[in-house]
């Protein structure tokens, strides 16, 4: 039998991080292990510690308590004890962040090469064709017309945004990207196309990723498995189909009953 | 014979947190044991559990106490407490699960939804796809549909692209939840020969089959399921 799964060690091993904001807790004592390929989905409601949890995974904000095993092209590294630099390069190499607001993750006034260019050129690519090729293969690969190159992001709507955001972070071929609610302010028929491009894209380059999502459907389509956080805990998490068709705790099984259903 | 599956002391409840804490109690002490080469058809009223035992063994529920055992490439596991990546690794090599309903994703064409299992064990489009079309040609769904997402499709044509898809690939064990149920006689006939051709390629086979005819043509062995005395629910 075949085996194409790259088995033997998580990609990602995070273990009991917490954080506080002072007294308050903004996420407390969660662990889980992602490997390369899988699509992790953390759910719940606004101020149940979602963005807390990724800010402290993706290396963007320091726990309180903790640790972040990332298995790295170099070896197996502490994301929040390794020296600065290192953890930079391999944040800027290796992984990736989509935000819910595209201002947060684009240059607003840089072309749309450009914003696919400039991590290309931090990581050390100089040539000013190939940038422009790599640019005009990812514009295509994220279904923007390749004429669009030289527009500024405020030119392009919010899906095109959110689709130049996860060109941007892909062109480097990181192995893992993280998103915070990647498709909350777009429209539905946008949505399932991001969602879709995104399924492909995880397929196609073995992914790992991350997502922060209010939104059930979304994990259904996207996400392996599942966290589900209330006040800064981990109430329940497994594999996505059983989280969400036999649900555990109370919680997980109000949000699943509170689901409309088209 | 060796056995693919074996489930032992299988318990399982269901507690409607949000419904007044109510409790429904499924199986007790439930025992199964699927032999290699194997066809076994579960009978019993609806509402009995046939359904859940299908998810149960899949992963898909959750246990609640006693051990579902599967054999998967040359381990035995327990579905009980595994890793959601092992029980993603069982469900990608060993086990194929055919459901009554098919989940469409918005925007993926039929013919991409049929080759998933394939591509997921690493085989190229260019070979998954003439395997997929000899599929979709054998149940019967127009060339012009291929291209096109199955959200819109009927009833049947949903459930035909569900078996397509689940008989794409060849699994050790395949888990069949009425898989001719809204079909006409002349597809239903094909899916049959379909799964005759997987049990005659070695897989093993639990499944729910209504029809009488079809049920006696595929199952090798009977088993009944009992419902439990203070089972007073419509799950």
């Amino acid at each position: 039998m075949c085996m194409k799964d790259s088995d033997h060690i998580p990609l990602l091993k995070v273990k009991s991080i917490s954080k506080y904001y002072g007294r308050r807790i903004g996420c407390h004592g969660i662990g889980f292990e992602l490997w390369p390929g899988e699509v992790l989905g953390i759910v719940g409601e606004s101020g149940s510690g979602k963005t807390t949890l990724l800010n402290c995974i993706s290396g963007q904000l320091e726990p309180s308590e903790g640790a972040v095993w990332y298995a790295s092209n170099g070896g197996v590294i502490d994301m929040c004890k390794a020296p600065e630099p290192q953890r930079r390069l391999v944040m800027r190499t290796e992984m990736g962040t989509v935000y819910q607001n595209p201002r947060d993750g684009l240059r607003m006034h840089v072309s749309a090469g450009g914003n696919i260019g400039e991590r290309l050129m931090a990581n050390g690519l100089r040539h000013y064709g190939q940038v422009r090729r790599k640019a005009l293969n990812w514009l295509e690969k994220v279904e923007i017309d390749q004429e669009r190159i030289d527009d500024t992001p405020d030119t392009f709507s919010g899906g095109m945004q959110q689709r130049l955001q996860i060109a941007r972070n892909l062109v480097t071929g990181p192995r893992i990207i993280f998103m915070d609610e990647p498709t909350s302010g777009l429209d539905v028929s946008v949505q399932a196309r991001l969602l879709d491009l995104l399924r492909g894209l995880v397929t196609e380059l073995d992914l790992s990723m991350v997502m922060v999502t209010h939104d059930l459907a979304v994990t259904r389509l996207l996400a392996h498995r599942l966290i589900v956080m209330k006040d800064g805990e981990a109430v329940e998490s497994g594999l996505t189909d059983q989280v969400l068709d036999d649900p555990q705790h109370p919680y997980t099984q109000l949000l699943v009953s509170s689901i409309l259903q088209p | 014979m060796k056995w693919m599956i074996d489930v032992d002391n299988l318990n399982k409840n269901f507690f409607l947190h949000t419904q007044g804490e109510a409790k429904i109690p499924v199986f007790r002490d439930f025992r199964l044991k699927l032999k290699h080469d194997e066809s076994v058809a579960l009978v019993g009223p609806s509402g009995v559990g046939k359904s859940t035992l299908l998810r149960l063994l899949y992963g898909n529920y959750k246990i609640g106490s006693g051990k579902i055992l599967v054999r998967h490439n040359g381990d035995v596991l327990n579905m009980a407490g595994a890793d959601p990546h092992m029980i993603l690794h069982i469900r990608k090599w060993t086990m194929g699960y055919v459901s009554q309903f098919l989940r469409v994703i918005p925007r993926v064409p039929a013919i991409q939804v049929v080759m998933e299992p394939l591509k997921v064990r690493g085989v190229s489009e260019k070979e998954a796809r003439p395997r997929a079309e000899v599929l979709l040609t054998r149940l019967r769904i127009p060339k012009r549909l291929w291209s096109l997402s199955p959200t819109t499709f009927s009833g049947g044509e949903q459930q035909r692209i569900n078996i397509a898809r689940g008989f794409i690939a060849t699994y050790p064990v395949m888990l069949l939840d009425e898989p001719t149920a809204s079909l006409d006689p002349v597809n239903s006939r094909t899916v049959v020969e379909i799964i005759k051709e997987a049990l005659s390629q070695g897989t093993s086979v639990i499944g729910i089959f209504h029809d009488e005819d079809i049920r006696n043509s595929l199952a090798s062995r009977r088993v009944e399921i009992q419902p439990i005395n203070n089972h007073n629910c419509s799950k």
